[in-house]
Order: C-alpha cells, then structure tokens, then sequence
C-alpha cells in the first residue's frame, strides 16, 4: 500500500472514506485493510492532516468543504484537530513566537561548524529517529497509562458521589470533610451540590453555596446540577469571579442525580482553591463554536 | 472498590500482554489499536468512548479465551459494538446543537469563553513548540507553511536536505506534528493553576 500513496485512487478513496462519501461495503473493506495494515494505517493519518490542512487553507473545493463541516467534523477530536491546524497555520502566532522560521532549514553545516562526512549526518539522522522514536513512546505510554488511570479514578468518584448524595449533598454551606468511605487511602471529601443560575440570577437563594475547607489536603467533590442535557458531552470549566482558569476538563458526561435529573461530576484537589468567589462554567463545543450551557458559583469562605 | 481497581488493573496487563510480551513494544500496539478505533467509530460523537468500550471487552477476556491476533479481533468486536450503537442512536433523539437551545444565553459568555480558549490555546502552542528543539521547530514551520508559495518544491527540497524518500519524510512529519498535537492536547484540556509546564517527553 505504501507504494499506492501516489496512486490517485487510492487517495480518492481514503479521501471519501474520511468525508463519508463510500458505500458501506467499500467502507467495511477499507476499515479492514487499515486494521490489519500499518501502511494503510499511516497513509490514511496523513491523508487525513491533508485534508484538515486543506480546509484550514480553504482549499477544499466546494462540495468536499461541505462534506468536511458536515460529517468529518462531527467528532469532537476532530474539532480540537482542526483548532490544533489552525494554529499550527498561524502566520501571526508564528511572528509572536519570533523563531526564525524563514532561515533554511539545516542539516547542512553552518559556516562556523566543521564540515563533516555524509555518514556523521546519516548517523545524526538514525539517532534523531531513535530519539524521537524513545520520547514517542514515553509519551503514549504516559498518557495510556493515565488515560487508564483516570477513567478508573472517575469511576471511583462516581461511586462516591452516589454514597455522598444520600447524606449531606445539596445543603450548601455545611462542611462535609469525610473521608472517603470507599478507600481509607483517598483524601478527605468536601461534597458540595450546586444548582446554576448565578449569572441570571445573582439574588437566588441557591445562587451562592460556601463551603469551609478543612486544614488537610481534600478533595471537593461538586456535583452540578443541570437544568437541561442536550449534549452528549460538556467541558468543564472552574475560574476565578476574576476570571483565571483554574482547571479545565473536558469531554465529561452527564449521570443520572439524585434528584431525578442529570448532573456532572468535577473533583477538585481543595489546594487549588483559595479563599474567595469562584464561577464554575459548563460549555460544550459544537460544529461552529462553544456554548455556555451553565454557570455556579461558590465560596470559599476559609 | 480496591478489588475492583485490582480486577481492572489486571485487565489492563492482560491486554497489554496479548498485545506484546514486551511491555513497550504493548504500548505502543495499545496507542495504534486505540487510534484506529477512534477513527473506526468517528464522526460518532462518542467515538472515543466506544474505542474504549472494545477495549474493555477485550481485556475482560479471561487469559483461557483464545485471540489469536487481538487487532482482527478488535475489528469484529468494535464493528458488532458500532452496529449496537446504531440501533441504539436510532431509538434516540437527536443531539440538539447550540441553535436549539433557548435563546437568550449571553453572546458576551460565549464570547468570554472563546476569548479565554483561544487565548489558552495560544499558549499551549507555543509552550508546546518550545519542548521542540530548534530543528525540529523549523521542519515543522516548513512543512506545515502558513502560506503555501511553492509548497511541493519547499517539501521537496526539505526531503533532500534530510536525506529521505518524499513519503518517509511525509510519515516523519506526521509523527512530529501529533506529538506536539497530543502536548496541545493535554496542555488545554489539563493546565493547572500551579503552574507545570506542559511537556513532550512527560
């Protein structure tokens, strides 16, 4: 297949396979053919950066620009890959940054540096591959590994927070520093429930919850309560009233609440939050940009 | 719960293990399979939940079950999972997008919050680009130009100086470009206010 990277049908087809222009058998087939091929596999990653660089140009024609906004970019990933293009592209972020990107590239010795023999620079390049190669794998072995890690922490949580419900959840105010009952080795849970409506509704007595953080390390566990759920995945943001970011975290799903609804887990280490007013956001992206579905917001008071 | 967590972290090596019985070389099968089951299930809006979910159902396999080549097998199991979800999506109503909900949502938020993630994204960008080293910066501004004046022979010529085939230097390129992807990735989503520095090599 590696061979076949020139030939225009195969391009044409890997192409239509991303914009969802194959029929279902040519589609299985192709699915098939990259699982059990790595050129295949490599040649479709590329194609694919192609088509996303293509598009960030505006160099698609007509119907394949179409096609792209309306099936290729339904995924989120694939939304955050062409944000990534769009940067990469940046010809202002490029001048920000102030690398001088217009000098050649060299692998050719400056006029300062002592000429050496073509087998050196072979051999520099074999050991920028093997470097390369070495941080790769490091890389996705970190982040497998905490991919992994995380979704088992989530899982943890979820369960906590469903022990945590039933006892102190939704009355704002009231410090709930428990250890967690399902692992003696996890920190001290502060849960706190909030309901939105801050910035609609600043004088709503559910508007404003306080909490007390306790001397020792814990985690607070907020529960948001969600008014609507109309996506299948939110991101989610928790800032100061100042507006600094304190974390992010994207791709959340909503679970069934206590209440009946639906709400969003976020956890957070309590050393991350001073004392003051903090706004947590919940957005979710779509095609054309992000949406804020809800805003809370919460004290902390000590 | 512990056990559970054990049960998982079994699991996990189990797979790791079908995979290769060289741990490094697992991972790396790992992050291939995991990737072409994203791509296998996308533009689904879960693609990455389902890529999981045959994961799972592949390291639940006791070590008694025979996988003979766990790639194939991931195949049948993530194309009978994405005929499930069909059926499922079927019986389901459609995600609404931005312009279906209430009206009234403050443009100034939106707004706010594209201002603070393009501003984020900046800098992720460059903290990322900075993990780079020179050359590499200067492959990457080259073969991903903002402009594109002359861009095959540009690419060529890059190929020559670096002494390699146009696809080696093609598949080269697109290493580069998702390692700093994957850096911007875990930059946006996971910046903490404490102040670590995202990193290629964490």
């Amino acid at each position: 297949m590696r061979n076949d990277l020139l030939n225009p049908e195969t391009h044409d087809l890997l192409v239509r396979y991303l914009l969802g222009d194959l029929s279902t058998s040519e589609r299985e087939r192709l699915e098939e053919e990259y699982f059990v091929h790595e050129d295949t596999w490599e040649a479709l990653a590329a194609i694919e950066n192609d088509l996303i660089d293509a598009y960030v140009k505006g160099k698609l024609p007509e119907r394949e620009r179409q096609q792209f906004e309306n099936y290729y970019l339904r995924s989120p990933r694939r939304q955050r890959r062409l944000e990534f293009a769009r940067s990469l592209m940046d010809a202002g972020l490029r001048k920000e940054l102030a690398t001088p990107v217009d000098s050649p590239v060299s692998l050719i010795p400056q006029p300062d540096e002592p000429r050496r023999p073509a087998r050196f620079s072979l051999n520099a390049v074999v050991r920028w591959q093997l470097l390369a190669s070495a941080a790769i794998l490091v890389i996705v072995s970190f982040l497998f590994w905490q991919n992994y890690r995380l979704r088992i922490q989530v899982r943890q949580l979820q369960s906590e927070q469903r022990q945590a419900s039933s006892s102190v959840l939704g009355i704002p105010g009231q410090q709930a520093g428990t250890a967690s009952p399902a692992d003696n080795r996890s920190m001290p849970v502060i849960p706190l429930a909030l309901s939105p409506g801050i910035l609609r509704d600043s004088g709503s007595s559910n508007a404003l919850a306080a909490i007390r953080r306790g001397a020792s390390p814990s985690v607070v566990l907020m529960i948001l309560n969600l008014e609507r759920d109309p996506y299948s995945q939110y991101d989610v943001i928790l800032q100061t009233a100042e507006g600094q970011i304190i974390e992010r975290t994207n791709g959340i799903r909503s679970k069934p609440a206590s209440n009946g609804g639906r709400s969003i887990t976020l956890a957070v280490p309590s050393d991350l939050l001073a004392k003051g007013d903090y706004i947590v956001r919940i957005v979710a992206s779509t095609r054309n940009h992000v949406a804020v579905v809800d805003s809370y917001a919460f004290s902390i008071i000590q | 719960m512990g056990q559970k967590l054990r049960g998982k972290q079994d699991d996990f090596l189990r797979l790791l293990a079908r995979l290769s019985p060289e741990r490094e070389r697992a991972w790396q099968e790992y992050a291939r399979l995991r990737q072409k089951l994203v791509m296998f299930f996308e533009p689904h809006l879960e693609a990455e939940e389902l890529a999981e979910d045959v994961l799972d159902r592949i390291a639940q396999k006791e070590d008694t079950y025979p996988i003979s080549n766990v790639t194939e097998f991931a195949f049948g199991v993530a194309r009978n999972l994405r005929k499930e979800t069909y059926r499922r999506d079927q019986a389901k109503v459609s995600v609404a997008d931005d312009e279906d909900l209430p009206a009234g949502k403050s443009k100034s938020e939106n707004t706010l919050i594209d201002a603070i993630d393009t501003e984020k994204k900046r800098r992720c960008f460059s903290l990322c680009l900075e993990h780079l080293n020179p050359e590499q910066r200067r492959w990457i501004f080259e073969y991903f130009p903002a402009d594109d004046w002359q861009l095959d022979e540009r690419r060529h010529q890059l190929a020559q100086k670096l002494n390699l085939s146009g696809g080696a230097l093609r598949t080269r390129m697109t290493r580069l470009r998702e390692k700093l992807e994957n850096c911007c990735g875990r930059c946006v989503g996971g910046q903490r206010k404490n102040g670590t520095r995202p990193g290629l090599d964490q």
